[in-house]
């Protein structure tokens, strides 16, 4: 009886001409999105790639120097494109691509390429992930408003209960039709978008696709069911489709974005000259109260007790190798304290925005889908973390050259190609698909959560069905 | 009779719940987006206020120095290659706190010292990405986004619900005049949401910070709220219009919704999808290596100029170089670096500049398109006021590393009064006159679509049978 409810429902969907044309619409919205970020990816990617390798070159070529002043020559980091951003930018336009790597400083990632978009972007770019958390949503809630208050308002409702079938099975036959005929619709899409992914990047992101569209597909499944049960519930085809248009425009539009702003209100990130201040300040007198100076003098001292010397020029190292690993040393505890702080306040307005996702599912979803991509904010994170600690590495690869291959004050001394490869390179691997999933306990649970209240509404809907069909 | 159909009309709108809520809710979403705006901006504001008043401390101790002869705060170089910074500063706009914009992603404000432009011209601000990513809550969201939705379930029956409650078949039977009891009908729903829309707009004034502002400012205002009075006429004129298709309830809904997703989400999308590719930026990637390539050429040739300096003064072997020479040196490479680097930056100005041009023409395509950029605008938020920063910082800085490039070159020491004689920077605000020139083509446009379509459904509602 299911799959007969099922086939009719379906069979209705692909005949309705405004159906076919909303799918239509879809795929070719699909396409442009698909066309666009496949061809930017491309570019992105290829010349990322490029510019890591003749920074590395560069590095490696730089001749003979001084440690300290290549050092202060620097590297850079450039994230990489990852190839289901195609799919889900994310944040990523809103994120520096570079980091500055040198001396005694943590830099910010430069490069936004939202800075070299229109002020359009600002209504939101369009994406295939746009596409498949907003407009296949709108679109479900069309093909689905009037698929039980239809029935009710023509008469036909009361019949079909009369005529053996139960509330259950007509609520599952119709979901089931409307979902099939969904997935038919969306089908050819969603093929294009894996030969796409297979023949940028072969099977190695498989299974986070995978993933990335069975959450989606719960998603939609879950968007659908509320659409039959305001259909159900409420007084006429014209209020259900009122109530789902209101929620879809309230939850994918206007709870986000007064989320975001709330959370900046409520935990307000430092500005740029405050939080350069605060680290100056922190550089200049120590965390510990104990002044940099002081510090290097102890040290000082126990090296001309260790030597039994009592002048820098006698002992066998460069002192001022230590001086460097000093200064390093504190400055990464300062930097660590106030990026830490920032980033602090950074996840409170993203839990004010997690919180929020309780109204509007979308935001949960949005969540997981950037962190099954690695466009996530956390991935951003990783990268530029991973980039620190490549950068400390270096500067104490350097200092320590400086410290046990010259003597205090030798300023000549040079170093060659040997230590610049010796130091290696910076390569950001975006992490497993586990450990994102793993991150992601807050939308997955609330994602749960809304598809148990609608299954539990759906149950109760069918309880009632009866008393709603007269 | 009139008299008597309109008030009747009330009485029945203040019956509809929907209505009253939307209109309600309305009026609250643009009071708290408002108020959104006005602490985005007052934050700004005092961020300013603090780099100019540590710029004016730093400068006032350094003049005391070079007044008592402190060598440091008279030597050229070392003060404006690494001492003293001046900051410019985007003065906020009296209507900023209604649109936001771009003024939370583009930089409203630079550090400019003698090195060079390139040094600050990368300026952004700390923001949470995924904050801009979801975008502004803001006045001018809620009017172009939500207040056509308003527009939608105040109108999406208008003939329809009238039809199929059989009110149409008495009233035609009865002799009334059917077009113009439509049409009072959605006049009194755009007048009353026409009060509700300016009563907001003027409590957002007010809690905005454009109620203390002068004459010119409320001129601004008032064009401003035409705008989104236009933008909401528009939404009406296409509701009648969708009303004398003779569709039902439900199907009008989902017409208007499709209009809306077209005009309000999918067309700016694609607009800017349009722009960002036909004009590319230059890439950023490519832009930081040639930054490294020019970086290591000037640092090659300061190399050579110390090696020079030492052979030239073998007594100072071993020591640091003289501070003058150093710095001469310093903004050697800094010119050096500048001059590689100023003609790709103008790349990405040039782009920019072209991808605005095509978003000029294409916003004619989408109402909404339309609306959003008027709005900007005037409030001073579409990134025309950045561009002009950037443009009169690029200036004033060319005049700053003069100042001390002059002084460092003649090997003139700073006396406390060339503390005073610094240049100043002085935003070049353009004038009420020209904001409005450069609006009244899109505003024209707005005003003849929503014009236009409502003679053209007013029209179809005489014409065809809506029974």
């Amino acid at each position: 009886m299911i799959w007969t409810v099922a086939l009719k429902e379906l069979r209705a969907a692909l005949r309705d001409g405004r159906v076919l044309a909303g799918g239509a619409a879809l795929f070719l919205l699909g396409i442009v999105a698909l066309l666009s970020a496949g061809a930017r990816y491309q570019t992105l990617s290829g010349e990322r790639t490029a510019a890591q390798a003749v920074v590395a070159q560069q590095w490696r070529e730089q001749g003979e120097k001084n440690p300290h002043s290549a050092a202060h020559y620097g590297l850079y980091a450039f994230r990489p494109a990852l190839p289901l951003a195609f799919f889900d930018p994310g944040v990523s336009s809103y994120e520096g691509v570079s980091i500055w790597l040198e001396a005694h400083k943590r830099n910010f990632a430069t490069g936004r390429p939202a800075d070299d978009m229109t002020p359009l972007l600002r209504f939101g770019e369009l994406s295939l992930a746009f596409v498949f958390q907003a407009l296949v949503p709108l679109g479900l809630i069309l093909m689905a408003y009037a698929g039980i208050s239809n029935e009710r308002e023509s008469g036909t409702l009361r019949q079909l209960l009369a005529s053996g079938i139960t509330p259950g099975q007509l609520f599952t036959g119709k979901f089931l039709g409307l979902a099939l005929a969904a997935k038919i619709l969306l089908a050819p899409l969603l093929l294009l978008c894996a030969v796409a992914l297979i023949w940028s990047s072969g099977l190695a992101w498989l299974p986070s696709a995978l993933v990335l569209g069975l959450v989606h597909g719960i998603y939609g499944a879950l968007i659908l069911l509320l659409a039959l049960v305001v259909s159900a519930r409420a007084r006429s085809s014209q209020a259900s489709l009122l109530i789902l248009l209101a929620f879809w425009a309230v939850s994918s539009f206007v709870v986000p974005r007064i989320a975001a702003d709330l959370g900046r209100v409520l935990h307000p990130t430092p500005n740029v000259q405050e939080f350069l201040r605060a680290i100056d300040s922190d550089l200049a007198s120590g965390l510990d109260g104990v002044p940099p100076a002081a510090k290097i003098a102890q040290r000082r001292d126990a090296l001309f007790k260790v030597y039994k010397v009592t002048r820098e020029e006698d002992l066998p190292i460069n002192f001022q190798g230590v001086v460097f690993g000093i200064q390093d040393e504190i400055g990464n505890a300062v930097y660590d304290k106030h990026f830490g702080s920032l980033g602090n306040a950074i996840d409170a307005q993203v839990g004010v925005v997690a919180a929020a996702s309780i109204l509007s599912p979308r935001l949960a979803l949005g969540a997981l889908s950037q962190e099954i991509a690695g466009t996530s904010i956390d991935h951003q994170r990783q990268f530029a973390w991973g980039a620190e600690q490549y950068r400390r590495k270096l500067m104490e690869v350097l200092n320590r050259d400086i410290t046990f291959n010259s003597r205090s004050g030798q300023n000549n001394y040079r170093a060659g190609p040997e230590l610049w490869r010796k130091s290696g390179e910076y390569r950001f691997v975006a992490e497993p698909l586990r450990g994102s999933l793993l991150r992601s306990g807050g939308p997955i649970t609330v994602l749960v959560l809304w598809c148990l209240a609608m299954l539990f509404a759906a149950v109760l809907t069918c309880r009632r069905l009866q008393a709603l069909a007269s | 009779m009139m008299r008597g159909m309109l008030t009747e009309e009330f009485r029945l709108l203040r019956r509809e719940g929907v209505a009253l809520w939307a209109m309600l809710a309305l009026v609250v979403l643009v009071v708290l987006a408002a108020l959104n705006g006005r602490a985005l901006m007052s934050l700004e504001t005092t961020v300013g206020k603090a780099a100019v008043a540590e710029a004016m401390e730093t400068r006032a101790a350094l003049s005391q120095q070079a007044a008592r002869g402190v060598a440091s705060a008279r030597e050229p170089g070392a003060v404006g290659y690494s001492v003293l910074a001046a900051p410019v500063l985007l003065p906020s706009a009296p209507l900023s706190a209604l649109a936001i914009g771009q003024t939370d992603l583009l930089p409203g404000r630079y550090l400019v010292t003698a090195r060079g432009a390139h040094s600050f011209l990368g300026f952004s601000a700390i923001d949470n990405p995924l904050r801009l990513a979801l975008g502004n809550f803001d006045v001018a969201f809620v009017m172009v986004w939500l207040l056509p939705l308003v527009v939608i379930a105040l109108t999406f029956n208008l003939v329809s619900g009238e039809r199929e409650r059989g009110v149409l078949a008495i009233a035609a039977a009865s002799g009334s005049d059917l077009p113009s009891f439509i049409a009072i009908k959605c006049a009194v729903r755009a007048l009353t949401l026409l009060a509700a829309v300016w009563a907001a707009l003027f409590l957002a004034a007010s809690v905005g910070g454009a109620a203390a502002a002068s004459g010119p400012d409320w001129v601004l205002w008032l064009v401003w709220g035409v705008t989104a009075t236009i933008y909401g006429a528009f939404w009406f004129a296409l509701a009648v219009w969708v009303n004398t298709r003779g569709l039902a309830s439900d199907i009008n809904a989902s017409v208007m919704t499709g209009a809306w997703l077209l005009f309000v989400v999918l067309a700016p999308a694609l607009t800017n999808l349009a722009a960002t590719t036909v004009f590319a930026a230059p890439s950023r990637v490519a832009l930081t290596t040639e930054l490294r390539e020019a970086t290591e050429a000037a640092d090659k040739r300061a190399a050579g100029d110390r090696d020079k300096y030492f052979f030239d003064h073998p007594d100072m072997r071993g020591q640091d170089m003289d501070m003058t020479a150093y710095y001469r040196s310093v903004a050697r490479s800094e010119r050096e670096i500048s001059d590689a680097m100023l003609p790709l930056l103008a790349g990405f100005d040039t782009q920019a500049l072209r991808q605005q041009q095509l978003v000029g023409r294409l916003q004619y395509l989408s109402p909404g398109t339309l609306t959003y950029q008027v709005l900007t605008s005037l409030a001073g938020s579409d990134g025309a006021r950045h561009r002009q920063l950037r443009q009169d910082a690029l200036q004033f800085h060319a005049r700053w590393r003069d100042f001390f490039d002059s002084r460092l070159n003649a090997s003139m020491l700073l006396t406390a009064d060339d503390y005073q004689r610094m240049p100043k920077f002085v935003f070049r605000e353009p004038s009420l006159s020209v904001v409005l020139q450069r609006n009244l083509a899109p505003l024209a446009a707005l005003t003849l679509l929503a014009g236009g379509l409502l003679v053209w459904a007013l029209r179809a509602l005489r014409r065809t049978s809506i029974i």
